[in-house]
């Protein structure tokens, strides 16, 4: 099968990308674009090392047709956006509070994290645990993590109370 | 990079992908390839390999095909075949006779899959056991839309009073359920339908009749259930054998019943 050129907009940056059929937006950020930030674990969609976001949701990069990214945001850890304050955060809270052991599943927690406080489905710590069900962290056991992000989360809070009643 | 290689493999390079642009140019599309299947949100038809399944030869892509990503629930409740179970939750949450979907929709799988998982493709996938939205989606009496062979979206009329999904897991989610039970109440009547259980997800018929429109209490629907679960031919998976599932799901039953009582 040929590859076909496609802009995709990662990162705020388009560019054109041969992408072959079905393959996955994980391996074309990986390969293509070089983006080594973005982790395959499972390769089947459960363990979400490959998070990223796409317009603005966040979706498991390993079982997402690149194909289907096209004219989209593609948006990795590796360049914030429009998230830069909360992902920033996030990314110094893990590091600074020792819950990163092997990083694998940290990208992937990162994105995800930032996208539902973003969002408002994270509203207390209460929330953390169960958003986090399909973010495999085989090192640390969770419990570093989840106080990282309560810390973040509850920091943000008035922030983006703030933007959502505005 | 063992683990790109397993996504990288020659399976997915191998598909020739299809863009149709609308409902016409897809069901044209599909019938120059009578074997490639409709692509969603990619969950399904990207994991054919975990699954012993071969990739198909061409896959016809419909996430640019516009008119399949409505959903509203005014009078009638429209759900397009696009739409994902993340928006599902979102725009029935609050609805107490589509309870049943917004549970299914919100507990089912992880917080990214709900973002990318679509109704047609939940609808699509080839029997698949464990499915949470289908027997919400049963219990709701749903009925689905298609053109040619195409699902386009489901209608529910909102004629029920109120609904529940309940779901037993090992933990609390992220998991396929062990057993899991949408039950809906029209009047007097209940419609129950299962899932996690059989090889398809399914309308379980014997235990509506068997209630009939005696008392809904959660005590008599499980006794109800336990006296007919022997015949209910349940699947086994590894920790979960299928006496296992015919053993929980009248709990599950009564939890459910209990709810919408």
């Amino acid at each position: 099968m040929k590859p076909e050129l496609v802009a995709l907009d990662v990162n705020g940056d388009v560019r054109y990308v041969p992408i072959t059929g079905l393959q996955s937006l994980a391996d074309v950020l990986r390969q293509e674009v070089h983006l080594t930030s973005v982790k395959v674990g499972c390769a089947e969609g459960y363990c979400g090392s490959c998070t990223v976001l796409l317009d603005g949701e966040p979706v498991v990069s390993c079982l997402m047709p690149a194909i289907a990214c096209e004219g989209r945001e593609v948006r990795t850890v590796d360049e914030p956006g429009e998230l830069s304050g909360l992902q920033a955060d996030l990314q110094r809270e893990l590091c600074e509070s020792d819950a990163v052991q092997c990083g694998m599943c940290i990208p992937g927690i990162v994105t995800l994290m930032s996208a539902l406080i973003h969002q408002g489905e994270i509203r207390s710590a209460a929330d953390i645990s169960p958003a986090l069900v399909g973010s495999i962290c085989r090192c640390s056991g969770y419990a570093r993590i989840v106080d990282a992000v309560e810390r973040v989360r509850a920091a943000h809070a008035g922030a983006l109370h703030r933007e959502g009643s505005s | 990079m063992g683990a790109t290689a397993a996504v990288s493999d020659r399976g997915v390079f191998g598909v020739e992908v299809h863009r149709p642009r609308t409902v016409d140019e897809a069901l044209h599309l599909r019938g120059q390839h009578p074997d490639a299947p409709y692509v969603a949100g990619g969950t399904w038809v990207m994991r054919a390999p975990q699954r012993g399944e071969a990739l198909p030869a061409h896959a016809i892509l419909l996430n640019g095909v516009a008119g399949l990503d409505h959903a509203s629930i005014d009078g009638t409740c429209e759900l397009g075949a696009l739409v994902t179970l993340a928006h599902i939750a979102a725009v029935t949450r609050g609805a107490g006779d589509l309870q049943a979907l917004t549970e299914a929709s919100s507990l089912a799988a992880t917080p990214a899959l709900r973002r990318m998982i679509t109704l047609g493709g939940s609808l699509a996938a080839d029997a698949f056991w464990a499915s949470d939205i289908v027997p919400a989606l049963l219990c709701l009496d749903a009925e689905i839309v298609r053109q040619g062979d195409l699902i386009t979206g489901v209608r529910i009329s909102r004629t029920g009073k109120a609904s529940c999904h309940e779901r037993l897991t090992w933990r609390s989610g992220g998991e396929y359920s062990v057993a899991s039970v949408s039950i809906a109440r029209a009047g007097d009547s209940l419609r129950i339908a299962i899932g996690s259980v059989e090889a398809c997800p399914r309308r379980w018929t014997e235990l509506e009749d068997a209630a009939g429109s005696g008392p809904m209490t959660p005590e008599r629907l499980r006794d109800l259930a336990r006296s007919l679960v022997d015949d209910l031919d349940a699947v086994s998976a590894p920790g979960i054998p299928a006496d296992y599932r015919r053993t929980v799901l009248p709990e599950v039953v009564a939890r459910a019943t209990a709810r919408i009582a």
